[in-house]
């Protein structure tokens, strides 16, 4: 049965157009919602978030694309998972970001390199007396790296990142740096102290990896270790002066996720998942207390371990489904080297930790193709065995509410 | 338009398929199981064998298919379909799939639903066929994917090699490499129609995809990057480098030691708001050289019971400052007094109770107890560097006056520090203590100098929050019990004086610093 020259004798379908050679492909997502925020019997006034990016992805061909992207999100209302600890005041979070990042995938292979440069500035205004871009932990980013990704079982792959970036917080710098010789040309700085001590250098490796197992579930890992380098801080010694070497951080990062994606009956799906995750961050710096005249060696080293299990329903079409899930989250940081205190501020033997929990729901409900109202409510509690609440508080109850609509394409 | 031998219209001759049934049973064991198998699933992956009526759900591969099985993916799962000449069907989820037939030569399917992506080896003596409701694909080696929706409509997109596409009239087209078609009920359009634009549409879907999931992660990897700058404020937190004072306004604190000399120890304290650096510091000079782990010195600061202390004060030099105006008290001349047991006779200033550092307690005396600690023969206080009042004496016992030597004298014309003759006496003071804000911790002492000028504190005891402590949390304001009281909150001290100008002196401190250093008693 030779086909080959009756299939070439066919004539050119006229109707048929040639697939587009270069693709312009724009991803847009925007979110627009009011809400408000409740902290330990406090309630903050409605406020607004707004977020978003557009991505104009382009495909030049089979081997390469583009990606340019362009990220902002306007926080005005506080999240559970921000820092909410007393003192920590909060008026404004602002994210901005632009990035690009090119794929190229050899014809016939199944790895995926990606190199790709981005740049991050945040703002924070923590009250109405910081003007924008006055905050004191605005901070921006430079980033440049490259991933590769083997992409074993479409859409299933194993991912390597190579990241360096530098940050700088423009408007932090040490107080005792700004106070060098205050009062009469006496110094009240120590010696050896740096200007914009939060400023930081830092490498990224990462690798990650989904897979299916048995045919139900998929399966997530990742790993990373991120070393940030300080090279204005220098460490802190046992009589509270400051010794040359500068601080060092490694944190490590180990994650696993299972998620069982079921259908229950023609247009009802569920999406069933748990991850865990394990962090530790390893610093040389040590703290002096200069109020208690207490040494505290390795203050910033941490451990935090996750759990997130969640559950997520969709009713309707594949394409717009109404989406409704439920999660929890639960988190629990030790801190080995640092001695908790007691209410007035006295050490304590035990090592520091805090218990932290947070339950959130979210309803999706389409209007139109790609545009949708969303309702999300967040509720969270916060424990420790640290007594001391004169700066931080580690106990305490918050929830947010928000609603609006959501464009996604 | 020539059809006679396109392997779809030979397939569908009866002579054609009457020697399919014919030889189906001769074939079958030899080649059917070997040909075709589910060689990789995932997800609910069903199986209708033919000849019979339930599906079977597939739970290992490979999996044989034999010629009439029918297979259903369910919602976001897969499943691979190789055939033994190594080309593979790759069906979606929600796809309904049957194999017509597989034989050395010959692979016939149809796809009734669904998504089905194919990748037929190259073999120009093979004929490779998918039937949808509306369409037949005939090929030989090449790269497709065909989408069957809901009422028949068939979407075809060829990537590599040739595609003949057949509609249900017998119309024809055929496919070259990154073209696309579309073929309803009505079959293939007309001349005109823009069926590209589908493709196109689908191309651009596939690739609008992909760069969905490359924007997951990047925002992943951003994640973690993120993380490490909310540490980096979480810590300045929890060390109470940034606080909210009485007004609301968010302070930065920086609190430290500073060892300037062997024998010196710098406490500092920098309190810094928006447009303005507010700094105090307590400069204190020992008897001798302090040892390595200063605590050990800072903790006998306010005095010890029984014995002598070893390490003790013989000056110190406390600045408030704005950076523009200050207040400064310089003391010298330090000793060791027993205040249980001086030798002016004066029992004014014994001491029943005293602040132990080490616990931030107070701890009671025994009746009698000795309990040692310094009094400075020379005291200046200074506003904007002009001394407003102070005291000098030599080895005195109390600070009251009225024991003769044993007291100091209070200055009037000789700065007790520097010992320079003034050019007018001091004005005399009257001071006054009250608490203006009532159920509110909130301290006002007022200096009133006999030249019309004054000097006036402000202290509020105020939470983390900037909130005022009230007056229920703390039972007394005044004594060992309301100082006790205190460390368990921040202490805010504004300082207003007439050489200021309408400025102050705002500092938002840890109390334990002016307690330890007597400045809170």
């Amino acid at each position: 049965m030779l086909m080959s020259p009756d299939i070439l004798s066919l004539p050119l379908a006229e109707p048929v157009k040639r697939l587009p050679r270069v693709i312009v492909s724009p991803l847009y997502d925007f979110q627009v919602l009011g809400g408000q925020n409740f902290y330990t019997g406090e309630n903050s006034s409605l406020s607004m978030d707004a977020n978003g990016f557009v991505a104009p992805a382009i495909k030049f061909n089979d081997e390469w694309s583009l990606l340019p992207s362009f990220v902002t999100a306007y926080n005005g209302t506080r999240q559970v998972v921000d820092i909410v600890g007393g003192g920590t005041a909060f008026q404004s979070q602002w994210d901005n970001e632009a990035a690009v990042k090119a794929i190229y995938s050899p014809d016939g292979s199944k790895w995926r390199l990606k190199p790709y440069s981005d740049f991050k500035y945040e703002f924070l205004q923590q009250s109405t007396q910081e003007q924008l871009g006055q905050g004191l932990y605005d901070y921006y980013q430079w980033d440049a790296g490259m991933s590769a990704e083997y992409v074993y079982h479409d859409p299933f792959s194993i991912r390597f990142g190579a990241d360096y970036y530098a940050v700088h917080f423009p408007n932090y710098t040490s107080l005792e740096s700004e106070a060098a010789t205050q009062f009469q040309g006496q110094s009240l700085a120590r010696e050896l102290v740096g200007n914009y001590i939060l400023d930081s250098q830092n490498a990224l490796l990462t690798v990650s990896a989904d897979a299916p197992v048995k045919g139900k579930f998929i399966v997530e890992g990742q790993a990373g270790l991120l070393y940030a380098n300080y090279p204005q801080q220098h460490l802190v010694n046992e009589s509270g002066s400051l010794d040359s070497p500068v601080r060092t951080d490694v944190t490590s990062i180990l994650g696993a996720s299972v998620k069982y994606p079921h259908q229950i009956e023609s247009g009802v799906r569920e999406v069933i998942s748990f991850g865990l995750n394990y962090l530790y961050d390893s610093s040389n710096q040590n703290s002096f207390d200069a109020t208690q005249s207490q040494y505290i060696p390795f203050f910033y080293n941490y451990g935090q371990l996750t759990v997130t299990p969640g559950f997520e329903l969709l009713v309707g079409p594949d394409k717009n489904p109404v989406d409704w899930s439920v999660s929890a989250s639960w988190w629990y940081d030790r801190y080995p080297h640092r001695p908790i205190q007691s209410a007035d501020g006295t050490y304590l033997g035990q090592a520091l930790y805090t218990n932290n929990w947070m339950i959130q729901s979210s309803l999706n409900y389409p209007m139109a193709p790609h545009f949708s109202l969303v309702f999300s409510a967040q509720y969270g509690r916060g424990t420790s065995n640290d007594r001391f609440q004169q700066f931080y508080q580690y106990a305490f109850t918050t929830g947010t509410y928000m609603f609006g609509v959501s464009y996604d394409y | 338009m020539k059809t006679d031998c396109i392997p779809v219209r030979c397939w569908r001759r009866p002579a054609t398929r009457t020697f399919i049934a014919a030889g189906f049973l001769a074939f079958f064991c030899s080649y059917a199981r070997a040909s075709a198998t589910i060689s990789d699933y995932f997800g609910s992956v069903k199986v209708l064998k033919a000849g019979t009526q339930n599906w079977v759900r597939v739970d290992q591969a490979p999996a044989v298919l034999g010629v009439g099985d029918q297979v259903s993916t369910g919602f976001l799962s897969r499943a691979t379909i190789l055939f033994k000449d190594g080309s593979k069907v790759e069906l979606s989820g929600s796809s309904s799939f049957t194999l017509d037939e597989t034989k050395p030569g010959i692979s016939l399917m149809s796809l009734l639903l669904g998504v089905l992506h194919a990748e037929v080896t190259h073999n120009p003596a093979r004929s490779f066929e998918v039937r949808t409701p509306t369409t037949v694909c005939a090929v030989r080696g090449t790269n497709f994917k065909i989408r069957v929706m809901a009422g028949g409509m068939t979407v075809v997109d060829l990537y590599r090699g040739l595609l003949a596409v057949t509609d249900h009239k017998g119309q024809q087209i055929l496919l070259h490499p990154n073209q696309s078609t579309r073929v309803g009920l009505k079959g293939l359009p007309r001349l005109g129609a823009l069926p590209g634009r589908a493709a196109a549409r689908l191309a651009a879907a596939r690739f609008h995809a992909s760069m969905k999931r490359e924007m997951n992660f990047e925002i992943s990897r951003g994640q973690i990057e993120a993380m490490a700058e909310r540490d980096l404020r979480l810590a300045d937190y929890q060390q109470g480098k940034t606080l909210i004072d009485v007004s609301g306004h968010v302070v930065r604190v920086e609190q430290y030691i500073m060892q300037p000399s062997p024998d010196q120890i710098k406490m500092v304290v920098l309190d810094k708001r928006q447009n303005s650096l507010n700094y105090f510091y307590y400069l204190g000079t020992f008897n001798t050289t302090l040892p390595p782990d200063i605590s050990v010195a800072l903790r006998e600061l306010p005095g010890t019971p029984d014995a002598p202390p070893q390490y003790y004060l013989t000056g110190y030099h406390s600045v408030w400052s704005n950076g523009t105006d200050s207040l400064q008290e310089i003391t010298s001349g330090g000793h060791l007094v027993n205040l249980n047991n001086n030798s002016s006779g004066d029992t004014s200033e014994a001491v029943t109770t005293y602040f132990d550092p080490l616990t931030n307690s107070y701890k009671t005396l025994t009746s009698g107890e000795a309990f040692y600690s310094t009094l400075f023969d020379n005291e200046g206080l200074y506003v904007d560097g002009n001394l407003k009042s102070g005291w000098s004496g030599s080895g005195i016992e109390t600070y009251h006056s009225g024991y003769g030597s044993y007291s100091p004298t209070l200055a009037s014309n000789t700065d007790p520090i520097t010992g320079a003759a003034l050019s007018t006496s001091l004005p005399g003071v009257t001071s006054s203590s009250t608490f203006p804000d009532p159920g509110q911790v909130h301290q006002t002492i007022y200096n009133s100098y006999t030249d019309g000028t004054f000097l006036k504190f402000d202290n509020y005891i105020i939470n983390n929050q900037g909130q005022v402590a009230s007056n229920s949390a703390f039972g007394s304001t005044s004594g060992t019990e309301f100082t006790q009281n205190i460390l368990n909150y921040n202490f805010e001290q504004v300082i207003t004086a007439s050489e200021f100008q309408g400025r102050s002196i705002d500092l938002v401190v840890s109390p334990k610093i002016f307690v330890q250093a007597g400045l809170i008693q």
